[in-house]
């Protein structure tokens, strides 16, 4: 199990991770989600013993993860930078990762190469970036670590790599309980992957939960009403955010949807309806509860 | 329980071995590299000399081979310079750190397996390059030779790890490549320059020091600067003992320890996100931007002093205005923006302000420092130097007379400087005699522990010969002084160099050409030499100066490194019979020698015309008239001429030694006007033959 305790992160007086505590269940996996600059990548790297904390710590089954050889041998992290060894091909990989993780699997590298359609022999700087992050993918995986750390890895790759890489991950997990964690902007590839999901802003966590927990705790209602209303008319409902669009209403809140709809129907509503949310939804709606958004 | 992330050897180890193996993998390049550039300063220049005589030969051998060896010295340095950008390049950019640190391997065992591997690669290739040299002329190989490629290979060695230490330590506290290069460079320079330049404001007061002298361009960034542990010990590691070679290179490889051990500390600091910043620590940042305003304000002093002629204002205001200016660049350039040019500007003023005030203090000398001779009571030993020579006085009568000689002149003219007895001496005379004058160099040694340099000027005319200028100032006999010297040492470790010198011609220029090498434990009975040297003293008394130089004997002790000449003159008998016996031929006159010689070849290139003239002497009396004249034109037919070498070349358009490649004969080159003029009436009717 990974451990995260109340870590903080600075560049210069500039907070990057502030205070993060989370525990993330072996065998799960598990994103973070964030608008830029958020703090998701200094986290994983922090994570992962590649950046020291400031404050905190964070262990994997007890064990401090910086400068801990043990702990490191159990994480795999795949960088959005992504660095390859010089003049190398993937052959000359399978060789590095050899030598460096003894949990190595040769037979289970070769296959995933013939199922990318990857050359072993061809030089790794002849490669798409696309088929760097396979490469970089496939040999995370033939590492057979506990833990794969995954900062924006799915970006770049093209659809069907993206499935394939997605399934290659979730194989893993079920197969042999690793824990994966992925690092995106990008809502929908971790909608449909991860079980759990944090969601980062300035340094903090403003959620963090089970996916279907998190849908479930927001609500978004639509409902025209013949009389003008106020936020305040729906305060029972711990509103996150309000829209007043002529008679129509759109009302997000942090409620459950039986005693929204109850107060609702209450209040004599015209026509009201509860939408189901996406996880995209959600992302804008607390972010813009945060005050985060580009001005019009 | 939680396990805290403390420094193990074993988990060191264990990542090392992995990141080793990775960079012999990745970076045999270095290898090459280093081999091609050893290879280039080591064999080739003595494959190059193949088609020379064997005495030349082994001269070159010995010369490649020296464990000094400036160009070897300075092949190292840059050697280490760049593979420790190589090897830690990695440290200077984002993505790499990202990967590397992301590894399950220490961060000690990435730093130690990087300087590994560029140890290794050196070794490898330095090894290759020494025993490629001395397979080159196996024939010629002696023990002594083997031996100093063997100290060769160590000091070097030594010296690589040494550097790679310094060169490691700047890339853990510098964020880019260029950063680490320029301060890697700059630390090599910038200790001994900081020294200097700190020395030369200090004592702008006391003009009486002598510069050039006491602080030679060789010392601030030569191998003889601080920086490179060089200064005394390790100079001449060819002379020394094994136990004190091995004492140097312990000490050489127990620095670069310290520096290696301080430089993982360092290193499990850096934080892995500064990558790609010009400096990785806020506080070195700021000494570093101090530092060097520091020495380009000096340095800006200096130029303008050198230029001005000691302009006291101009020197304080442009060094002033230049440190304000250059702190507010590196300002710029630090924080890459040009709004930061005053940052931290009012510690910069504090520092400008203690110049401004300091530097006036010294110019003018307000301590009085310049004219003031230590009191005699306070000194415990003076060293006089003259012309590589040595002196010690430290009997307390000898020192008062060295300082009331100094004294009485010093107190004449305001300044140390120091005529001969029987003279008056002003500054203006000094000035006058200029170059015609000899400097010997005073090392005054005080109680304290301090010493007091100072510089004693004795007009060049008036003395036949430099050893007497120590004997001026001590008012003591030097020879009997060397002799009880020599004689307090043991003999078993003295190392004799005996030189022919022509005469009356210069003695410095031989120190480097020893011509007949003697340990002590060789048939050299020193009890006997010394007798006749005595015996001679006496003999001879005050004619001594007088009377051509034939020899010299140049005796190093191995155990303290010291040195000491003694002259041998011609009307020393019974010093030269003893040597006779050592060295058959020493005491031959021209006359004996041209009976020797066979015939003298005489040959006259016209490389116009692609001819030559050429003439046979076999006449002993035309003989011995030529080698009077080259006797005392050329030192080097004259050492040739002891060496039992058969004939002359004459070559007056092209004075290159190395064109002459006949063998069994040995060949001089001179002017064609010093031949007497009948042998050079003759040769210019022989007939022009084509080459």
């Amino acid at each position: 199990m990974i451990k995260i305790e109340n870590v903080e992160k600075y560049y210069g007086s500039l907070p990057a991770v502030n205070g993060v505590s989370l525990e993330i269940k072996d065998g799960s996996i598990f994103g973070f989600i964030g608008s830029n600059g958020s703090g998701k990548s200094t986290l994983l790297r922090v994570m992962a013993g590649i950046f020291k904390a400031d404050k905190g710590r964070v262990l994997i089954d007890g064990e401090n993860v910086y400068e801990n050889t043990w702990a490191k041998k159990r994480i795999f992290y795949i960088s959005d930078d992504q660095y390859m060894l010089p003049s190398s091909t993937a052959a000359d990989m399978l060789a590095f990762y050899k030598v460096m993780y003894p949990s190595f699997d040769k037979s289970r590298f070769g296959e995933l190469l013939k199922i990318f359609s990857l050359d072993p022999r061809k030089q790794i700087s002849g490669y798409s970036k696309g088929m760097k992050k396979q490469l970089d993918i496939i040999c995370a995986v033939s590492c057979r670590p506990d833990y794969i750390y995954c900062d924006e890895t799915f970006d770049g790759l093209d659809p069907v790599a993206r499935v394939e890489a997605k399934k290659l991950l979730a194989c893993e997990s079920a197969e042999r309980g690793m824990t994966a964690i992925i690092a995106s902007h990008n809502l929908r590839e971790i909608e449909d992957i991860c079980d759990g999901i944090s969601l980062m802003h300035k340094g903090e966590i403003v959620i963090s939960n089970d996916i279907d927990d998190i849908k479930t705790e927001l609500v978004k209602i639509q409902a025209v009403f013949n009389e003008t209303k106020t936020r305040e008319d729906f305060k029972e409902l711990n509103v996150v955010n309000f829209v007043k669009n002529g008679s129509v209403y759109t009302i997000f809140a942090r409620s459950d949807s039986f005693f929204a709809e109850k107060v609702i129907s209450s209040m004599a509503p015209v026509f009201y309806e509860l939408i189901p949310l996406t996880l995209e939804e959600v992302f804008i709606t607390e972010m813009e509860a945060k005050g985060y958004g580009f001005a019009e | 329980m939680v396990l805290q992330n403390k420094f193990s050897l074993k988990g060191v180890l264990a990542g090392y071995g992995k990141m080793v193996r990775h960079g012999l993998r990745y970076n045999w390049t270095l290898g090459l590299i280093s081999f091609i550039a050893l290879f280039l300063t080591l064999p080739l220049p003595l494959i190059l000399y193949e088609n020379e005589d064997i005495s030349r030969k082994l001269y070159f051998i010995e010369d490649m081979l020296w464990p000094n060896r400036t160009a070897v010295f300075v092949v190292v340095c840059i050697l280490a310079l760049v593979f420790s950008i190589v090897m830690f390049k990695y440290l200077h950019s984002k993505k790499s750190i990202n990967f590397y640190h992301s590894l399950p391997v220490k961060r000690a065992s990435h730093f130690l397996a990087a300087l590994t591997v560029s140890t290794i690669y050196f070794i490898a290739s330095f090894l290759l390059c020494v025993v490629l040299s001395v397979l080159i002329y196996p024939d010629l190989m002696n023990s002594y030779l083997y031996g100093l490629a063997v100290r060769m290979f160590f000091l070097n060695t030594a010296y690589f790890i040494l550097f790679s230490a310094v060169f490691s330590l700047c890339a853990v506290l510098t964020g880019t490549l260029w950063s680490h290069a320029i301060v890697s460079a700059l630390l090599l320079v910038i200790v001994p320059w900081v020294y200097y330049l700190t020395l030369f404001f200090v004592l702008s007061g006391q003009h009486s020091l002598y510069w050039e002298d006491m602080f030679f361009t060789k010392y601030i960034v030569g191998p003889q600067s601080p920086i490179f542990l060089n200064v005394t010990y390790a100079e001449d590691a060819a002379y020394m003992s094994v136990g004190k070679f091995a004492a140097v290179i312990s000490a050489i490889l127990a620095a670069a320890l310290a520096i290696i051990i301080a430089a993982i500390l360092v290193y499990r600091k850096v934080r892995s996100e500064n990558a790609g910043k010009t400096i990785l620590f806020e506080t070195f940042s700021v000494v570093y931007k101090y530092i060097l305003t520091y020495v380009i304000m000096l340095s800006a002093g200096y130029l303008i002093d050198s230029l001005f002629s000691e302009n006291f204002l101009s020197v304080l205001i442009f060094s002033v205005a230049v440190g304000f200016l250059t702190f507010g660049l590196i300002n710029m350039i630090f924080h890459q923006n040009r709004k930061k040019f005053f940052v931290g500007m009012k510690r910069s003023w504090i520092m400008l302000a203690v110049f401004a005030v300091i530097y006036p203090l010294c110019y003018f000398d307000v301590a009085g420092l310049d004219p003031k001779f230590p009191d005699s009571d306070k000194i415990v030993q003076i060293d006089i130097y003259n012309n590589g020579d040595k002196i010690i006085v430290n009997e307390r009568e000898s020192i008062d007379k060295v300082m009331s000689n100094m004294s009485v002149y010093g107190a004449h003219t305001g300044a140390f400087y120091v005529g001969a007895p029987g003279t008056t001496v002003s500054t203006d005379d000094i000035v006058e005699k200029g170059s015609n004058n000899i400097l010997t160099r005073v090392n005054i040694k005080l109680k304290n522990g301090f010493t007091v340099l100072k510089a004693v000027y004795i007009a060049y005319e008036t003395e036949p010969s430099p050893d007497s200028i120590p004997a001026i100032l001590s008012g003591k006999n030097v020879l009997e002084n060397k002799i009880d010297f020599l004689q307090d040492k043991d003999f078993k470790k003295i190392h004799l160099v005996i030189s022919p010198v022509y005469r009356g011609g210069e003695i410095d220029s031989f120190t480097h050409n020893p011509n007949y090498e003697l340990e002590s434990n060789d048939k050299i009975d020193f009890d006997k030499l010394f007798d006749c040297i005595r015996k001679d003293m006496e003999l001879i008394e005050d004619d001594f100066y007088t009377q051509p130089i034939i020899a010299f004997l140049d005796f190093c002790t191995y155990e303290d490194h010291e040195r000491c000449k003694i002259y041998v003159t011609e009307n020393m008998e019974n010093t030269l019979n003893y040597i006779e016996t050592l060295i058959p031929g020493m005491k031959k006159s021209l006359k004996e020698i041209s009976e020797e010689l066979e015939y003298i070849l005489i040959k006259k290139k016209d490389t116009e015309n692609q001819t030559e003239k050429q003439l046979y002497v076999y006449d002993d009396s035309q003989i011995e008239e030529l080698l009077k004249h080259f006797v005392y034109s050329y030192e080097s037919l004259y050492k040739k001429v002891y060496c039992n070498r058969d004939y002359i070349f004459i070559d007056e358009a092209n004075l290159n030694e190395a064109n002459l490649n006949e063998a069994n004969l040995k060949s001089v080159s001179g002017y064609l006007g010093d031949i007497p003029e009948s042998i050079k009436e003759e040769l210019e009717k022989q007939p022009a033959i084509k080459n």
